[in-house]
């Protein structure tokens, strides 16, 4: 029993070493705030612990994303009633002007800040971790058709050309359709 | 206009650049939550024990009660319903405050939970919003501590959304009346010797109820 707790323990350390700050990065992604994104990560990991011995054997990192991705939407819902803005702390000119190119992290940001919590979460999901539509509606509990629209929106309104060439065969395909 | 590679790019950038947090610093705060979460279940328990053997011992003190104590406890009328509402009337302990305009078309009352327990420093509140015009429910909680569930109080539908909090549980009920939707949000209390306070699920229908009848 001992040595499986200390198994627990140096497996549940590994991870945070290796994986927490990609984690904050999802989440601040996400949130648009990095103090906010940690606070966030370390709350999730912290609940996460008890359960360490179920979660390890399977795939954590993915565990973590969805939770993390919960404890942000139940953020953004808190921050609604308490009628704060996060978004709205950035520079709202930074959407139209400086989206063109990512040059910083503040640019990305202020991309980002624009979209809606849905959005934002769809866009993340996608190009970060590069989760297939699929995956992105298991994760936020919606249809892939939503995710697809959802994405295309998103990407539009950050002025994001869809870059991703769809091959020649694929493209008849859809055309027939 | 940036392509979606240059914005995988820039958000791989920036994850990549981030901080990772102490893995010490962390692995005591799993324990010390994992140490509540089992304080919290052992004195629930013992509560629950302590509420038998007084229910026991009361039926045992009336003439000739000690011989059929199971049955009596049973049926007596003594045992309480829900063991942490005593003192004051429930119509006297909870203290509807003005409703607000929190936001456009959000109406916001704050109730306040007179009882103050021993070792308690803040009274608890609850938010209890009105929305007109909105008649379906909003989205419900998809974290997978979120437990679910659906009441019927005083003939209406009324969505329980329950989570674990360290101490207690954070509540949320939500329903439609009327062409309206109510959500009245109930967050765990706990005094600083970690016992937990506010109200319990039966406080909460009692609430949905007298904000339906009123």
């Amino acid at each position: 029993m001992i040595g499986r707790g200390r198994h627990t323990d140096e497996s549940f350390a590994a991870f945070v070493t290796a994986r927490s700050g990609r984690l904050i990065g999802y989440a601040e992604l996400l949130c648009g705030d990095r103090d906010q994104a940690r606070d966030i990560v370390q709350t999730v990991l912290t609940r996460a612990y008890p359960r360490w011995r179920h979660i390890e054997h399977e795939d954590p990192y993915g565990y973590l994303c969805r939770a993390v991705t919960n404890a942000v939407t139940d953020w953004w819902r808190t921050a609604h009633r308490r009628r704060e803005q996060p978004a709205g702390e950035l520079p709202e000119q930074a959407v139209s002007d400086h989206a063109a190119t990512f040059e910083n992290r503040q640019t990305l940001l202020a991309a980002l800040g624009g979209l809606t919590a849905r959005e934002r979460a769809v866009v993340v999901l996608r190009y970060l971790d590069d989760h297939a539509e699929r995956e992105v509606a298991e994760l936020l509990g919606i249809s892939v058709g939503t995710v697809k629209s959802t994405c295309h929106k998103a990407l539009g309104k950050m002025r994001i050309a869809v870059a991703e060439p769809a091959p020649l065969t694929t493209a008849k395909q859809n055309r027939s359709s | 206009m940036a392509t979606t590679e240059e914005l995988r790019m820039a958000m791989n950038d920036l994850a990549a650049g981030t901080e990772s947090l102490s893995s010490a610093a962390l692995l005591r705060a799993g324990k010390r939550h994992r140490t509540r979460r089992r304080l919290l279940v052992a004195a629930g328990a013992a509560a629950a024990v302590l509420a038998v053997v007084g229910v026991a011992s009361l039926v045992a003190g009336r003439p000739g009660g000690g011989q059929s104590a199971p049955v009596a406890a049973a049926e007596s009328p003594v045992a309480p319903a829900s063991p942490s509402v005593p003192g004051p009337s429930r119509a006297d302990r909870f203290a509807f405050g003005p409703e607000k305009e929190t936001e456009p078309g959000v109406f916001t009352t704050v109730i306040t939970d007179r009882r103050l327990p021993d070792g308690a420093t803040d009274q608890a509140q609850l938010d209890l919003m009105r929305i007109p015009g909105e008649t379906e429910l909003g989205p419900a909680g998809a974290d997978a501590d979120t437990r679910i569930r659906t009441l019927t109080v005083a003939g209406a539908e009324v969505r329980l959304e329950e989570e674990q909090a360290d101490v207690g549980w954070n509540r949320q009920l939500e329903w439609i009346a009327g062409g309206t939707r109510y959500v009245l949000a109930a967050n765990a209390y706990s005094t600083d010797a970690g016992t937990p306070y506010g109200a319990t699920e039966d406080d909460l229908r009692w609430l949905v109820e007298r904000t339906i009848k009123r």
